[in-house]
């Protein structure tokens, strides 16, 4: 087969507005209506993962960025939870009152949090007023005081008989500031220590041994006394727990038959009794203080012990629950307990945990940003502890890594029952996979988000209806069909394809906003499709300020790239490169020199370091197929040398092969190579011409390059075959071709370019004497060959009108 | 404490405070009384002159409320132990004066408990004394809650004692009790207050020697 020359119709298939509706009305409640459009594969996949219930099988949505894959999963589970509802709880943490450490978590149906945190607030205020009035009643002051009468009477009367015994012994016993003492009795009063040493000894003698027995019998005395004073505390608590118990038995059994259904609450409301009755004393004390006004260990009898701390309010929002984490972090999943500070300390308790994402979305779903999760510090393994445990567990990250010793609150785990939906690139999905061998036990449902979807006027109706829609909902101005017709052929230029439309919807709606922000500019009541243009164009030329230099290069001749004429060996390739979303083409000489060797094809850029190892592999492929197709009864007798001049960075990608075969082989041959064409594609080693990507830029590069200098008929570039598909031209370069100013040709071996190219037959591989590009090859191989094994010699000789010419010896002139 | 000139005889309320223990509770009532009546109130710390002499013999020994043991007793300790108790109880006794907005001072003197009490006498007609001068071992301050709500009035026929229910009917007032009069014997009868609940207890004077004064087990106010 030969080349063949593409007609206008296979340089763009353009979306016809008239395919689609003319009034585009806007989406239902179809799929598109959530900003998807085909994708069937993924919402699949979504689907099933939302649907699922088996632990395990949460979900990775992977594709590109603005593909509608957060769309596309709000959208399946909207769908799911319709068909499905939701089972979500109110969670709370509550004091636990014989491990304050240790909040205990408890689940309430939803809604009935908020109410369990009234009642016990309201129970707290009631216990307050009942407990104050029993403890202000005549009944208990009474009460106290006969207890109080009846040890202060047995105390008294025990040291009453101490003092009658001192009395006895003519002793005196005095009070003093540093304590009891005994002293001898004179008269009435205490013997002066004059008196005293004038005493006989004896009498000296027995004085100080009735001191010692009324002493020992004091400190007995006394001993007793302190255990009579504490029988008598004992003695008051426990009339202080009998007139709690009335006040609180009501109260507590009233709320207890109030969540009879719950046996944690029942179970806690228990506790609260028992610890009321414990601690009656601190309801008489602080009456002035409301409840949870005061932070945690502000007050020395804080009442917030008894507070609810409703962590999840699953009632307070009706809707579908799920939760997009914008900032996932460690603590903003799993929750945390606040600290507050006081005179210099730390203080927390349990009504400072706060509940996190997981919490949030318990019962329901979350969205996470897989790769904000995984930038995030000890989230990603925060968040596979949860999912492995079925649970959420609150530990302090200062815990974890010891930096604080002191003790910290371990709030009771909640279970957890959510499904997470992580949503990210394919890189991200993949460096996990890879990575963590946890991860696929755990998101074992990977959703994969194409970057485009077949062309076909469903696909391009529904990707214009969302367009609309979106349009709609920002109030902006409606846009015509052909204004969507022109964003839709944008969208298939981005895919890169003619036969596949982006899937990137929110690229297109950047534009189209532009677009209509260009239209409202100009008063206009619609987007038209000057307008979508425009964009498109400003949006290029935003990013065209190294494209702009490189081409006033080449005009210049700064940058040689030649537009006409011939050359042996050099060819002109086409690369291209990307700045921004916005992809640039542009041609690049390649030049090829051969001589005498061993069969050696030098790549510059290779020994250079400059070349990717796509381009490396492009170049080793060329050279086995040059030694298979032309030396295979004779050695390989040439050394040549490749190279893309004025490229100063890495070139990487194999699409300039096609072009350094045919310079390489323009150079063996001595053929020279016609200038007006540019080549891409890559070979493999049989020789045909194989697909490249960014076609539609290559072309248009070399367009805009040939357009500059004027265009001459002549000019055009070579592709392959299998790239025809990929075209979508802009009008211009389509106009060009249809005007027969410009050709692109498609071509689907190295021996259709090479006739293009060099506008000399191919001929047959082997046979020297023709005057074809192979019959040259040929010749020139066996020349080289014949002269490695030192069979001829060359010489130059001057010929009259040719210069030095270069003969075998024996034909030499 | 609030300072400037001492109020005039008829204006002071005398308050005798013994130790530190009961100290709170007899300031507590005087404070109210003072601040009912309108007066100032004269603290009086007694530093218990027998106790010194106590101190003083070879062989004493004290035992704190809180310890173990019998430990030897010096006078200088003692000594000691009376300047501290003073600085504690003028601090206490200028807080609570600055709280209730009352002028009040306290003075130091040295000797025998009752026999000061009665030696008031001659500068101030009203000497309010705690229970604990008669109480071997001081009590624990009763909470208010369980404080008896009564002020009983022990009267006779005399003047002082029509002077004793009046001021008892304003002591009531004060302290939010209510009063219950009791008859005293005549001529050098005494009564018996055994197991009687009562907050304040209020006696003529002239009826009180030291050794009853000693005897009484209530917070006592003395009239005239």
């Amino acid at each position: 087969m030969s080349a063949r020359q593409l007609s206008r119709a296979d340089l763009a298939r353009r979306c016809d507005p008239a395919t689609l509706d003319p009034d585009l009305p806007l989406a239902d409640e179809s799929a598109s209506a959530a900003g998807i459009v085909g994708q069937e594969r993924a919402r699949a996949a979504v689907e099933f993962g939302i649907a699922t219930s088996h632990p395990g099988f949460h979900l990775f949505v992977m594709g590109p960025a603005g593909s509608g894959r957060r769309s596309l999963t709000r959208h399946v589970i909207g769908q799911h939870m319709a068909r499905n509802g939701a089972h979500r709880q109110d969670w709370v943490y509550v004091h636990r009152f014989d491990r304050p450490h240790q909040p205990v978590a408890l689940a309430l149906p939803m809604g009935r949090g908020q109410r369990f945190r009234a009642d016990m607030r309201e129970l707290v205020h009631d216990l307050r007023t009942l407990i104050q009035a029993a403890f202000e009643s005549e009944e208990y002051a009474t009460q106290v005081e006969q207890i109080a009468g009846e040890f202060k009477e047995r105390a008294d009367a025990a040291l009453t008989e101490v003092a009658q015994e001192a009395q006895r012994r003519d002793l005196a016993m005095i009070r003093t500031p540093m304590g009891l003492t005994l002293a001898p009795r004179e008269n009435g009063e205490v013997m002066t220590p004059e008196r005293f040493q004038a005493l006989p000894e004896e009498r000296r003698n027995e004085i100080q041994k009735a001191v010692s027995e009324v002493q020992e019998r004091l400190l007995r005395t006394l001993r007793a006394n302190m255990r009579m004073r504490k029988e008598h505390a004992d003695r008051v608590r426990e009339l202080d727990r009998s007139m709690t118990l009335m006040a609180v038995e009501h109260a507590v059994d009233d709320l207890k038959h109030r969540y009879a259904d719950l046996p944690e609450v029942v179970h806690y409301l228990d506790a609260v009794r028992a610890d009321v009755i414990e601690n009656a004393r601190d309801f008489r004390t602080h009456e002035e203080a409301e409840e949870g006004s005061a932070p945690p260990g502000e007050s020395p009898v804080d009442l917030g012990r008894y507070e609810v701390n409703l962590v999840v309010d699953a009632g307070a929002d009706a809707t579908t629950p799920i939760i997009e984490a914008d900032h996932p972090t460690y603590q903003n999943l799993v929750g945390r307990v606040d600290h507050v500070a006081r005179f210099g300390a730390l203080l927390t308790d349990f009504r400072l945990i706060k509940g996190g994402l997981l919490h949030r979305a318990n019962g329901g779903y979350l969205l996470v940003d897989a790769l904000k999760l995984v930038q995030e510090p000890y989230a990603w393994p925060a968040l596979k502890r949860a999912l492995q445990k079925r649970e959420i567990r609150i530990e302090s990250m200062a815990e974890m890594f010891s930096i604080v010793s002191t003790v910290q609150l371990e709030p009771d785990p909640i279970p957890l029952d959510a499904k997470v939906v992580l949503i990210g690139e394919r890189w991200v999905c993949s460096l996990l996979q890879a990575h963590d061998p946890e991860f696929d036990e755990l998101f074992r449902v990977v959703a994969d988000v194409g970057d485009d979807m077949p062309r076909a006027r469903h696909t391009e109706q529904g990707l214009a209806r969302v367009l609309a829609t979106h349009l709609a909902e920002r109030q902006a101005l409606p846009a015509g069909a052909p204004a969507l017709a022109c964003l839709l052929d944008h969208g298939v230029r981005l895919a890169g394809d003619s036969t596949r439309i982006t899937a990137q919807v929110r690229r297109l709606l950047d534009v189209l906003l532009e677009a209509e922000h260009l239209a409202r500019q100009r008063g206009a009541q619609r987007i038209e499709a000057a307008d979508v243009q425009a964009a498109i164009s400003a949006s290029r030329e935003r990013a065209a300020r190294v494209h702009e230099r490189e081409r006033d290069a080449v005009q210049r001749h700064i940058l040689m790239i030649a537009t006409s004429g011939e050359r042996v060996g050099q060819v002109n390739g086409l690369s291209v490169y990307q700045v921004g979303n916005e992809a640039f083409g542009t041609a690049t000489r390649i030049t090829a020199t051969s001589r005498i060797g061993d069969g050696q094809v030098i790549d510059i850029q290779r020994e250079t370091h400059l070349g990717g190892p796509l381009h490396t592999r492009g170049v080793l492929i060329l050279t086995s197929y040059l030694a298979a197709r032309y030396s295979r009864l004779q050695p390989h007798a040439i050394v040549a040398s490749l190279v893309l001049e004025q490229t100063y960075g890495l070139v990487e990608g194999d699409s300039a092969s096609l072009g350094e075969l045919v310079a390489l082989l323009s150079s063996i041959a001595d053929v020279p190579v016609r200038q007006c064409h540019a080549v891409t594609g890559s070979v493999n080693q049989l020789g045909d011409v194989q697909a490249i990507g960014g076609v539609n830029e290559k072309i248009e590069g070399f367009f805009d390059i040939c357009a500059a200098r004027g265009l001459d008929g002549r000019q055009g570039v070579l592709i392959p075959q299998a790239n025809v598909e990929h075209l979508m031209l802009r009008e211009d370069v389509v106009e060009a071709v249809a005007a027969g100013r410009f050709h692109v040709h498609a071509v689907e071996t190295v021996d259709d370019a090479v006739e293009v190219m060099t506008g000399m037959p191919l001929g047959v591989v082997g046979t020297a004497g023709s005057d074809t590009v192979n019959g040259r090859i040929t010749r020139r191989l066996r020349e080289y060959a014949r002269l490695r094994r030192g069979e001829i010699r060359m010489m130059r000789r001057r010929v009259p009108g040719h210069g030095r010419v270069l003969f075998d010896e024996g034909d030499a002139p | 404490m609030t300072s400037g000139m001492p109020p005039a005889v008829s204006a002071q309320l005398q308050a005798l405070l013994v130790d530190a223990a009961t100290a709170p509770h007899v300031l507590e009532i005087s404070t109210a009384l003072a601040r009912h009546l309108r007066r100032a109130l004269d603290v009086v710390y007694v530093e218990n002159a027998q106790a010194l002499r106590a101190a003083a013999l070879p062989f004493a020994q004290v035992l704190a409320s809180s310890a173990a043991r019998w430990a030897p007793l010096a006078t200088p300790d003692l000594e000691r132990a009376f300047r501290v108790q003073a600085t504690r109880l003028r601090e206490m006794t200028g807080r609570i004066a600055l709280q209730a907005s009352i002028q009040a001072r306290l003075r130091v003197v040295r000797g025998v408990p009752a026999v000061v009490a009665l030696e008031l006498g001659t500068a101030g007609d009203l000497t309010l004394v705690g229970s604990g001068l008669a109480s071997a071992v001081a009590d624990p301050a009763p909470s208010p809650a369980i404080s008896s709500r009564v002020v009983v009035a022990a009267v006779d026929d005399s003047p002082a004692g029509a002077r004793t229910l009046a001021v008892a009917q304003d002591a009531a007032q004060a302290l939010g009790c209510h009063l219950e009069t009791v008859t005293l014997p005549p001529d050098s009868g005494w009564l018996t207050l055994e197991g009687q609940a009562c907050r304040l207890l209020v006696l003529p004077r002239p009826r009180v020697d030291a050794a009853r004064l000693a005897g009484l087990r209530h917070d006592t106010l003395l009239v005239g």
